[in-house]
């Protein structure tokens, strides 16, 4: 484990779910809120990415301000053209990044985050990855602002990003 | 001992707070005494097992003698920090001695847990930057606590947590130093958290512990309270979830789980470790009472019980076969009688607990040195006549004080309730001369009224009692001593009565100082406000 604290300015290069090569850098200017999981998680991330979309919406015009990005803890199966299909028709505001078992684990780390594969027979391909279940917000700056708890309400991520925006 | 678990006195009681008994100061001038040492000499610190590995290590005994100044401060003098804040400081002092930290350049390499196989890691020596939450944790509830109780953010500067290494024998390129200060270590400890799925931080590597992962959540909570944040309902939230995956941390039959052993190239899954123990339930229980009372509270009594032997003179021991058995078990140097003894305290069973501390005043020679009460190290585990008599550091310099000094649910109230600046700003005794015990030290806010009770400590026959009180001016007041009207304050000046010249009161800034002397025996020192 490298463990360095709390996230500072992550960095990491991924594909995104239309195929591109992406990095941190190509997001500055912009707030990040990012998720991470994977797109055969039953109740996690579908709870997760909901609770988000809601969030974007409540916060109305700023949500341009800001790109939700989903990145796989799972690449082995979620390859861009399935993280695409997961997305665009549940939760079209949401860019995931996939990429290779050592890029994914230079993104995990750089966020702090836990993911695990563990064997389980009643899941398709017999397993599931278990993962931390924290939002993170990055700043235009790229520099790692705060994170949400799974356990934090929609209205009070969006209050948070109001008052952070400034808006 | 009979004031051991009484309730706490409310602001609106006009009555006199309890006095604490001679093993109860006794109990904090040992650790006060412990605390003075000079660098590198660990005296009645000591244990049975080398290389910092048993429950006896140095850290372990700082950790809890540190919670048992905390709890005895918070709970039964909180009128005095003279009494604590120079202990409290000086014992952080001493966990950043390499004596207790140093241990993590071998243990950080890892290579198997007891019977069990582990793969080997290069050693690392930075003893909080990764895993060895047993050390971190402590240490990092030690700091919030001191700046929690005492308002002082000595521990803020950059750097003033600092681990150095500067050996004289192997070459000025091979001196090492890790600098940290308080909000870095909590930052560093709580990202570790985060990325173990909060499951928790390693003991050795890839040993996750319940018991050492409680302890954070103090350090947490008290971060939270100081500086804003939720990272300790973030770490217990997940901490509940995470370990829900092994059962919830109870095993079938009541016990709690002991450890988790993460997957590793050794072993593909992670293996819950399930040995049942005495040491295992009543130090998770005593612990975990914080946030987790009503899971602790149902099963205290079986579980408890398990674990000890009664005998006709009330007193109370540790089993030396396995319950339900006669299989011998080797109960003691792991510190059982001393957890069970904290258990008790926090679960406020004054039955238990006068039942333990009577078998240990009866067989384990209490010994008073400088004014402490302390139990010398013994070894063996019974006597010749079967009585059950091994006493180790853990137990003698940390878990019988903190037994003694703490109150039912007083772990639990400190973690809820954390001082403000309303109780650190109230009349106190900040100065005190070093052979005297204070007995006594509350502040009555609905009566404004402080109640002091200082003695010559134990052994001493009589001495001065030099006494400084802060905070004292925000109105006119009247002070006594054993009833004896002995000065008055107006409009900023110290009035002496004929009778209390004797006494020198006078004003230095915010307090005063008054000499008494205890050539008697224990005095009443009382200062009442806005009367007049």
């Amino acid at each position: 484990m490298s463990a360095a604290g709390r996230p500072t300015e992550p960095c990491w290069t991924l594909t995104d779910h239309h195929g591109r090569r992406v990095t941190a850098h190509d997001f500055r200017g912009r707030y990040q809120l990012v998720f991470f999981g994977f797109t055969h998680c039953k109740v996690v991330c579908p709870r997760a990415l909901g609770k988000l979309t809601m969030v974007l919406e409540l916060i109305g015009g700023l949500s341009e301000q800001i790109q939700p990005l989903y990145i796989s803890v799972d690449p082995a199966r979620d390859t861009p053209e399935v993280m695409r299909a997961f997305l665009e028709d549940r939760f079209p505001s949401f860019l995931g990044l996939t990429g290779s078992e050592e890029e994914i684990e230079t993104a995990r780390d750089a966020f702090r985050v836990f993911a695990v594969r563990r064997d389980d027979p009643d899941e398709p391909d017999g397993y599931a990855v278990p993962h931390s279940s924290l939002t993170y917000l990055i700043g235009p700056d790229g520099h790692y602002i705060t994170h949400y708890p799974d356990v934090v309400e929609a209205e009070h991520v969006a209050e948070g990003l109001k008052d952070i925006a400034g808006i | 001992m009979a004031t051991m678990l009484s309730s706490l006195p409310t602001q609106s009681d006009v009555f006199q707070a309890p006095l604490l008994s001679d093993e109860q100061v006794g109990s904090i001038r040992h650790i006060d005494n412990l605390s003075r040492l000079p660098r590198g000499d660990w005296r009645h610190m000591m244990g049975p097992m080398p290389l910092q590995e048993d429950f006896n290590s140095y850290r372990y005994q700082l950790g809890y003698m540190s919670l048992a100044l905390a709890l005895a401060h918070y709970h039964r003098l909180p009128a005095a920090p003279v009494v604590f804040k120079g202990a409290l400081d000086r014992l952080i002092q001493r966990m950043l001695e390499p004596d207790v930290w140093w241990y993590w350049r071998d243990t950080s390499t890892a290579g198997g847990f007891m019977g069990i196989a582990l793969p080997q890691l290069p050693s690392k020596s930075d003893p909080v930057a990764a895993d060895n939450i047993m050390y971190s944790a402590y240490l990092m509830d030690m700091v919030l606590m001191y700046t929690m109780l005492f308002d002082d953010r000595k521990y803020e500067g950059p750097g003033s947590l600092a681990f150095r290494v500067q050996p004289v024998l192997w070459g000025a390129d091979r001196q090492e130093v890790y600098e940290y200060d308080q909000r870095s270590l909590v930052d560093r400890i709580y990202w570790n958290l985060v990325q173990s799925g909060y499951l928790g931080v390693a003991c050795e590597p890839w040993c996750v512990f319940q018991i050492c992962n409680n302890v954070p959540i103090i350090g947490y909570r008290l971060h939270d309270h100081i500086y804003g944040g939720s990272l300790a309902s973030e770490a217990m939230d997940g901490y509940a979830r995470a370990w829900n995956d092994f059962g919830g941390g109870v095993n079938e039959r009541g016990h709690f789980v002991s450890f988790v052993v993460k997957n590793n190239d050794y072993s593909p899954n992670d293996l819950v470790m399930d040995a049942e123990s005495a040491w295992g339930d009543a130090w998770l229980g005593l612990l975990l009472n914080m946030w987790r009372p009503e899971l602790v509270r149902t099963t205290y009594g079986d579980k408890v019980e398990a674990w000890v032997d009664r005998a006709g003179d009330g007193s109370i021991a540790l089993k030396t076969f396995r319950p339900g058995s006669t299989e011998p078990i080797q109960t003691g140097p792991a510190g059982e009688f001393g957890w069970i003894a904290g258990w008790a305290s926090e679960m406020g069973d004054q039955e238990m607990l006068t039942g333990l501390l009577r078998h240990a005043d009866k067989h384990m020679r209490p010994q008073w040195d400088n004014g402490g009460l302390h139990y010398p190290r013994r070894d063996d585990i019974v006597d010749g006549e079967g009585h059950f008599v091994n006493m180790v550091p853990i137990v003698s310099n940390a878990m019988l004080p903190y037994a003694r000094l703490n109150v039912a649910d007083g772990l639990q109230s400190l973690f809820n309730s954390p001082w403000t600046d309303r109780e650190r700003s109230r009349p106190a005794l900040t100065g005190l001369s070093e052979q005297v015990d204070v007995r006594r030290a509350w502040y009555h806010e609905g009566d404004k009224r402080l109640q002091l009770t200082v003695s010559p400590m134990h052994g001493l026959a009589s001495t001065d009692a030099d006494l400084t009180i802060s905070s004292v001016w925000s109105d006119d007041w009247s002070l006594t001593v054993d009833g004896v009207a002995v000065a008055s304050g107006r409009a900023g000046e110290v009035v002496a009565t004929d009778s209390g010249q004797r006494f020198a009161p006078r004003r230095t800034g915010d307090a005063i100082e008054i000499t008494v002397p205890l050539d008697g025996g224990a005095r009443d020192i009382e200062m009442i406000w806005g009367r007049g």
